[in-house]
């Protein structure tokens, strides 16, 4: 996980106005158009923009921006324990028994039986594996990010507006919003002017 | 001595009622205000109110409080599953399970019924049984959308036998909009419909086009199809001014075209504004306005799109483009509407589909006996209606000069037009009263009862 703190995003010192802040949550390897619109929108209405991804290869635009943070989950969760049990079992374990069984055999027939490994492994990992993951994925990736939530700061800084913006994202947006039942908590790529917010706050 | 005749009891399932404001709520509260004064005794089962409010974001009350009253509105459950995004709203399954909860309740819409209304169908199918136990219903009316009162109406005469009617308010299974099937063969929306309407005592359509369409395709059931029409309601269109020539000043003063109802995406609104645009430069025309009076889109999202394609920018009158006239007026409450109709000096039809689209809007657009320009393609449904009514007029087209010529024409018959010529126009539209469309209807759900009196099922 990495943390790229703007220099922008500062929390607000004592007695001044306060700048409102969001949270966007986007698990999406590719974001949406909407939200991606969404980040601009809040932006220009003047908020400090925390944007929780798994990869930020496709937040380069944003990334440079003041008043945006991005923060990324995608490398904490390829070392999660559940996976790299999966990879052993599924990929590189079979792939060092089928190359030595290759060596053994020795020839075209090391190659052919190399290559039926790998298409086995890759078909159980898509078909079997990640179709059983999805749905806890959304639970793994709100405890990855759990951990280092203190970096947010959201205790001494609060936030004004929380957007779970994909289902992946849904348990992490649920889990804010139980802990703060205060703040608007929303899977809407169209949620209220900021303003509007802050003002009924 | 002689049993007391019990009045026929009528369960009707009208998701959207009202408070809704929803556009097909008129049909709705017509009906079952039209069966309690002739003598049904009409439960009605409704959306919550919750759904109009959180999901919906507005209701008219005032509608509310002209249902008759002895309607009785039950509101069964509907579960918020599909539209809910308030995260706080989520319960723990969901809320650390939301793929899982996702993927089942997609289950549910594909192996059972395709619609998100579905909880509230199977609400509906408990309470009828509870209340039919308690006291029998004797027929069963549903109106779609949502289909899902169909199913349960459906599902209520499996389990008790009670004759049902479907009103399709709107085409179920046909995209009256392209006109092609709604859903890819082998889609469980056509096994319900072919079941209901296999099943239905009857099926009722807003036009014959939509009916000839239904009955090609469940030929079975084609004699038990018939045409209800949209209508007016006159109690609900009290303010119409009684028939009076136009003075000088009126001569004289910039002509006010309306736009009443809800716009929504499939309406051509470019060309309407554009349109007007150009007949603005007409020297009848100058200074006209075009004032759009209801809500954009059914939902609150809906408006920001319309008012981008309108092309009206915010200003101190409200969203509006000053320079050509055209303003948003926003909604108008159903006490107002006459107003808004005496007001006007021309009203634009703006409707979107075509073949199968006959549009509410249009009878009550007569009922005010002005001119009204079209703005729609042409061959819609609604020019069967508007074939005879006087003050028409029609461009056959969508080109935005034609629409023009039409918009100019109905400006100058507006300042020109008699109190004969409104007499005329408004006799035309009185042979579509809720009263005069909705009659049939209650003769066909009248003799289904009186079948079934006849049959032994029930006791008088």
């Amino acid at each position: 996980m990495t943390f790229d703190d703007a220099a922008g995003n500062q929390p607000p010192t004592a007695g001044a106005s306060r700048t409102p802040r969001a949270l966007l949550l986007a698990f999406n390897h590719k974001p949406h158009e909407k939200v991606v619109a969404l980040a601009e929108r809040l932006l220009d209405e003047g908020a400090r923009l925390d944007v929780v991804v798994l990869s930020d290869t496709n937040w380069a635009d944003l990334a440079g921006r003041p008043n945006v943070r991005l923060f990324t989950l995608g490398a904490a969760e390829k070392r999660h324990p559940l996976l790299r049990t999966e990879r052993i079992v599924v990929t590189s374990g079979p792939r060092r028994v089928a190359r030595g069984l290759s060596r053994l055999a020795g020839g075209g027939t090391a190659s052919g039986l190399s290559r039926r490994q790998e298409r086995l492994s890759r078909a159980f990992h898509k078909r079997v594996f990640m179709k059983a993951y999805s749905n806890v994925r959304p639970l793994v990736l709100s405890r990855l990010a759990d951990k280092r939530l203190s970096e947010l700061d959201l205790e001494r800084d609060p936030v004004d507006l929380i957007v779970a913006s994909d289902a992946l994202s849904i348990t992490l947006g649920w889990r804010l919003a139980r802990r703060f039942p205060n703040v608007v908590a929303t899977t809407s790529l169209d949620p209220p002017p900021l303003a509007q917010l802050t003002a009924a706050a | 001595m002689t049993r007391p005749t019990r009045r026929p009891r009528i369960l009707y399932l009208s998701f959207y009622f009202p408070p809704s404001r929803a556009s097909g709520v008129y049909r709705a509260r017509a009906t079952a205000n039209y069966l309690a004064e002739h003598g049904w005794d009409v439960t009605a089962f409704a959306s919550p109110l919750s759904f109009l409010h959180r999901v919906i974001g507005s209701v008219d009350e005032q509608l509310a409080e002209t249902v008759h009253p002895s309607v009785q509105v039950e509101r069964p459950n509907i579960s918020h599953f599909a539209w809910e995004r308030d995260l706080h709203a989520y319960g723990r399954f969901r809320g650390m399970s939301p793929i899982l909860a996702r993927n089942l309740y997609n289950f549910g819409l594909k192996k059972f019924f395709p619609e998100h209304y579905l909880s509230w169908a199977l609400a509906s199918v408990r309470k009828a049984l509870r209340m039919h136990a308690r006291r029998r219903f004797d027929v069963v009316l549903a109106t779609g959308n949502p289909f899902a009162s169909f199913a349960a109406a459906w599902m209520i005469h499996k389990a008790t036998g009670v004759p049902f009617a479907v009103d399709y308010r709107d085409a179920w299974t046909l995209n009256m909009f392209t006109e092609e099937p709604g859903y890819e063969p082998g889609h469980p929306a056509w096994r319900w419909e072919r079941r209901i309407l296999r099943d239905a005592s009857a099926s009722i359509f807003v036009n014959q086009p939509l009916l000839a369409w239904y009955a090609d395709r469940y030929p079975n059931a084609a004699d038990r199809m018939m045409v209800v029409p949209n209508g007016w309601d006159p109690d609900l269109l009290t303010q119409l001014d009684a028939p009076t020539p136009p003075s000088e000043s009126d001569r004289d003063r910039p002509l006010r075209f309306s736009f009443l109802g809800t716009m929504n995406s499939t309406q051509p609104v470019e060309q309407m504004a554009e349109a007007f645009q150009i007949a603005r430069r007409h020297p009848d025309l100058a200074d006209a306005e075009l004032n759009i009076h209801g809500h954009l889109g059914y939902f609150k999202q809906g408006k920001t799109d319309l008012i981008a394609r309108l092309g009206l920018v915010e200003g101190e009158q409200g969203h509006a483009l000053p320079e050509y006239g055209i303003h948003y007026r926003g909604p108008v409450s159903k006490t107002e509407v006459g107003k808004v109709y005496q007001d006007s000096d021309v009203l634009v039809f703006l409707a979107g589909g075509a073949r199968y689209v006959t549009s509410g809007k249009i009878f009550e657009y007569m009922a005010s006996g002005s001119p009204i320009v079209s703005v729609h393609a042409p061959g819609i449904a609604a020019q069967d209606v508007l074939a005879g009514y006087p003050l028409w007029f029609n461009p056959e087209s969508l080109d935005v000069h034609d629409i023009a010529e039409s918009m100019i024409a109905a400006g100058k018959a507006a300042r020109d037009m008699s109190a004969k010529q409104r007499a005329e126009a408004r006799a035309h539209a009185d042979t579509f009263t809720r009263q005069a469309v909705t009659a049939p209807l209650e003769a066909r759900l009248r003799s289904m009862v009186r079948r079934k009196i006849e049959a032994g099922r029930i006791a008088s």
